[in-house]
C-alpha cells in the first residue's frame, strides 16, 4: 500500500492531466465570461445549487463577478501552461468553489465538481514539475523532471472509479434507466439532447435500451478491470468510446472531455513513451527538426522574483483587461453606461392564447405504440407477417403525467367488421401498457387494424397481416 | 551517504530521483497520508449512502456524490412570467432583456426553462421585477402569471412527410400556469390610483381593459406544476 499511494514517478501523466482539464475549464470560464453578471452577482437572478440547506458563499456585486470571473480565466490559462503552477491550480479551485455553486443550470454540474477534485489534488501535488513554463524558466531545465509521489495520481484513478460506481449504481436502481426510457427522453430533450443524431438514435427500436445497459455494464467493469495489466487498454478504448458517444448523443458541457482527459491517469510512462517514439519517428520522416516530444525548453532561465513579478502584474493587466472590457460594453447596464431595452408589451390576444390553460389531447399522452409476435419487459419483437396461432403483442408507452384513463384496443377484421376488443384501466402515471390479441384459426387471412383508444378517443392506428 | 531509494524503481519517464526532490516526498508523508485517508473516507461514506439511497443532507456530500442520470423529463417546456400592469397592459417578464444567456439544442432555453423544477422561475421574475421598478413607475405591474408551455417530447422529432397530415392542424402545445402573485399592497393601491385616473381621464369608461376582456381568468392556484385546464383540445 506504501509503494501504491508514496512511489516515486515521473510527473509526465500529471502534467498531462493538469493540461487537459485547466484547457477545458478554461473554455468553461471563458463561455461564462459573458454572462458573469446573470450567473453570480446580485443583479442576476439567484439559482442557488444548495437552496435548501441555505449554504452558499456571499453573493457579490456586479463589478466583483467580472473581476472574479476574469481572475479565474487568467488563473486557468497559466495552470494549464504551469506558470506558478500550484498558486493559479489553488486560486483556480477557489474561485471555482465561490462561483459555480451560484449557479445550477450552467456553471455546477457535476464535471464541475470532479473538476474540483482535480484541480485539489493536482494543487498538492508536483504537477507543474514538467511541460510547464515554471520547468523552461527554471535553471534545471536542461536536466530531466524530477520523481515525484503517486498518491495524487492514484486519487485522481480512485475518484475515477468511485465517479462509475457512483454512477452505476444510480443508473441500476432507476428502473427507468435500465429499460431505455431515461436515454430515450434525454435523447428527444431539447435541452439535454444534441439534435437530429440524438434524434435518429431515440427512434431507433431497443437502441436506448442496449446502450444504457451497455453503460452500465462499462460503469461496473472499469474500476475493477482497469488494474489487471490485460484489461486496462480495452477498458481505456471502452471508456474513450462511451464517453465521445455520450459527448456526441447528449449535451452535456465538458463532461465527456473532461472524463477522457481524467482517463489518462491510468496511462503509463511506457505508453508515453511509446507515444514519444512514435511521434519522433513520425516528424523524422517529414523531415521537421526539433519537434521531440518533451523535447528541452530554450526558454533562459529567469530569477523566481522576476518570474513573480511577471505574473502578478500580468494577472492584474489580466483581470482589469476583463472589467473594462464588460464595463466598456456593458451588456446588463449595471455600469450606467448603456440603458437596457424595455420589456415587450404582450397583445391582449397573444396574452388571452397564453392565459387558456388546456390539458393535452388524448393522444399526447402516448408517446409510442409498438406492436410483435414475441415479449420480453418492455420490449416486443418480430414485426411480422403475423401467423395463426401467434400472439399480438402490442405494447403502449404513455407519459407518467397522465391521469387514469382506460385504454382500449380494436381489432378490425379486412372485412371492416369488429373482431376483439380489450380494456385496460390505467392507473395514474402508469408507463407502459402491455396487451394483444389471440390470432385463432376463427380469423380469416388479410390485412387487418388495431384502433387505440385512451377514454374513448382514438390515439393510434395500427395495421398488420395474417397469414396461415 | 546515499540519500533515500524510490519506492518504485525509476521507469523510462526521463525523470531523475533528486536526493532533494526525495526527501521533500518523505517530509510530506504524513500529512499526504492523513490527506488521502480523509479522502477515501469522505468518497467511501458518501459511496455507501448512494448505495442506501440515502443522498445525505449536508452539502458536502454532493462533492462526493456521482448520481449521473437520476431523472429525466418527458415533456419540453419553455416558460414565460407575464406581468400585468394597473392599466391592463400585458408585458412579458421572462423571457426578457435580462435573459441574455441561452442554451438547449435551438439556442432558446434561458435559465428559466434550464431549472427544470421550476424553484427559482419565481425568484427569477421577481428579479425582473426589481430591475425594472423604474419602467413600469407610472403603470405598475400589479399582477404576475409564471406560465409554461409544455408539449410531449415526440414532437420534437421531425415531422414524418409520408405521415397524413392533421386536419385540422393541432399545434399540440399547451400552456400552463405554474404559479401567479400579486405584487405587495403599495404597488396595488398606486396602480389603483393610477387606473382610476385613467379610466377618468381617457374615456370614463369602466377599468377593466381589452387586455382583461380577451382573457378568460382562470382560477388561482399556488400548486407548482399543477394543471389548471379544464378542457382538451
Amino acid at each position: 500500500m506504501t509503494g501504491f499511494f508514496f512511489g516515486l514517478e515521473s510527473p509526465r501523466r500529471l502534467a498531462l492531466v493538469r493540461i487537459g482539464i485547466c484547457a477545458l475549464l478554461l473554455y468553461d470560464a471563458i463561455r461564462c465570461w459573458r454572462y458573469a453578471i446573470e450567473f453570480y452577482s446580485t443583479a442576476g437572478p439567484p439559482v442557488i445549487v444548495f437552496v435548501e440547506s441555505d449554504w452558499h458563499a456571499p453573493i457579490p456585486g456586479p463589478a466583483v463577478a467580472v473581476l472574479l470571473q476574469s481572475a479565474l480565466v487568467f488563473f486557468l490559462g497559466t495552470a494549464c501552461l504551469g506558470w506558478w503552477t500550484r498558486t493559479s491550480l489553488w486560486i483556480s479551485a477557489a474561485i471555482l468553489m465561490w462561483l459555480t455553486p451560484l449557479d445550477l443550470t450552467t456553471s455546477f454540474a457535476k464535471n464541475t465538481v470532479i473538476g474540483l477534485h482535480a484541480l485539489i489534488v493536482m494543487g498538492l501535488s508536483g504537477a507543474g514539475r514538467c511541460w510547464s513554463l515554471d520547468r523552461c524558466l527554471s535553471a534545471a531545465a536542461k536536466d530531466p523532471p524530477p520523481l515525484i509521489s503517486a498518491w495524487p495520481r492514484r486519487l485522481l484513478q480512485l475518484l475515477v472509479c468511485s465517479v462509475y460506481l457512483g454512477a452505476a449504481i444510480t443508473k441500476i436502481k432507476n428502473p427507468a434507466f435500465a429499460s431505455g426510457s431515461l436515454l430515450e427522453f434525454s435523447l428527444l430533450d431539447d435541452q439535454w439532447g444534441s439534435g437530429p443524431f440524438g434524434l435518429w438514435l431515440s427512434t431507433l427500436p431497443h437502441v436506448p435500451m442496449l446502450l444504457s445497459l451497455a453503460t452500465i455494464l462499462y460503469e461496473l467493469l472499469f474500476p475493477f478491470l482497469i488494474w489487471i495489466d490485460r484489461w486496462r487498454w480495452p477498458m481505456l478504448l471502452c471508456g474513450m468510446i462511451v464517453h465521445t458517444l455520450m459527448g456526441v448523443c447528449l449535451r452535456l458541457g465538458i463532461f465527456s472531455p473532461l472524463m477522457m482527459v481524467v482517463l489518462l491517469v491510468f496511462l503509463r510512462d511506457s505508453d508515453l513513451d511509446w507515444c514519444r517514439d512514435r511521434w519522433a519517428k513520425l516528424f523524422t520522416r517529414c523531415r521537421i527538426e526539433g519537434s521531440r516530444f518533451g523535447g528541452v525548453c530554450r526558454i533562459p532561465p529567469v530569477a523566481a522574483g522576476w518570474s513573480l513579478l511577471l505574473y502578478g502584474v500580468l494577472a492584474a493587466a489580466s483581470i482589469g483587461a476583463g472589467f473594462g472590457l464588460q464595463w466598456w460594453q456593458d451588456y446588463y447596464g449595471v455600469f450606467g453606461r448603456r440603458t437596457m431595452p424595455g420589456l415587450v408589451v404582450v397583445p391582449p390576444n397573444e396574452a388571452g392564447r397564453m392565459l387558456t390553460f388546456q390539458l393535452p389531447a388524448y393522444v399526447d399522452y402516448v408517446h409510442r405504440v409498438q406492436f410483435g409476435s414475441r415479449t420480453n419487459g418492455y420490449q416486443v419483437f418480430g414485426r411480422g407477417p403475423f401467423q395463426v396461432g401467434q400472439t399480438l403483442y402490442v405494447l403502449v408507452q404513455l407519459l407518467p403525467s397522465h391521469p387514469e384513463l382506460k385504454l382500449e384496443g380494436i381489432l378490425i377484421a379486412p372485412d371492416g367488421r369488429e373482431a376483439a376488443r380489450y380494456t385496460h384501466a390505467l392507473g395514474a402515471g402508469v408507463e407502459f401498457a402491455r396487451d394483444g390479441f389471440a390470432l385463432t384459426d376463427i380469423l380469416p387471412e388479410g390485412e387487418y387494424r388495431v384502433i387505440l383508444q385512451l377514454d374513448g378517443h382514438e390515439v393510434d392506428r395500427l395495421k398488420f397481416v395474417l397469414e396461415r | 551517504m546515499p540519500g533515500p531509494q524510490p519506492l518504485l524503481p525509476n521507469t523510462t519517464g526521463g525523470g531523475t530521483d533528486s536526493p532533494a526532490g526525495v526527501c521533500t516526498a518523505r517530509r510530506w508523508r504524513w500529512p499526504a497520508a492523513l490527506f488521502i485517508v480523509a479522502y477515501l473516507a469522505a468518497t467511501l461514506f458518501v459511496l455507501g449512502l448512494n448505495i442506501l439511497g440515502d443522498m445525505g443532507r449536508h452539502p458536502l456530500t454532493y462533492f462526493f456524490t456521482w448520481d449521473m442520470f437520476p431523472g429525466h423529463y418527458t415533456e419540453s417546456t419553455h416558460r414565460v412570467a407575464l406581468g400585468r400592469t394597473a392599466s391592463g397592459r400585458y408585458v412579458q417578464l421572462i423571457p426578457g432583456p435580462w435573459q441574455q444567456f441561452h442554451e438547449g439544442v435551438h439556442g432558446d432555453l434561458t435559465r428559466a426553462d434550464m431549472d427544470r423544477s421550476g424553484i427559482f422561475f419565481e425568484a427569477i421574475a421577481r428579479q425582473v421585477l426589481r430591475l425594472t421598478a423604474e419602467e413600469f413607475a407610472a403603470d405598475p405591474i400589479v399582477h404576475v402569471d409564471l406560465l409554461e408551455q409544455y408539449w410531449a417530447m415526440k414532437h420534437n422529432l421531425p415531422v414524418d412527410p409520408e405521415a397524413e397530415p392533421e386536419f385540422p392542424p393541432t399545434s399540440h402545445r399547451y400552456w400552463r400556469r405554474l404559479k401567479e402573485f400579486d405584487l405587495p399592497e403599495e404597488a396595488k393601491s398606486k396602480a389603483a390610483a393610477q387606473t382610476k385616473a385613467g379610466a377618468v381621464s381617457e374615456a370614463g369608461a369602466p377599468s377593466k381593459t381589452e387586455a382583461e376582456k380577451a382573457v378568460p381568468q382562470p382560477e388561482k392556484t399556488t400548486a407548482p406544476s399543477a394543471f389548471t385546464g379544464k378542457e382538451r383540445p
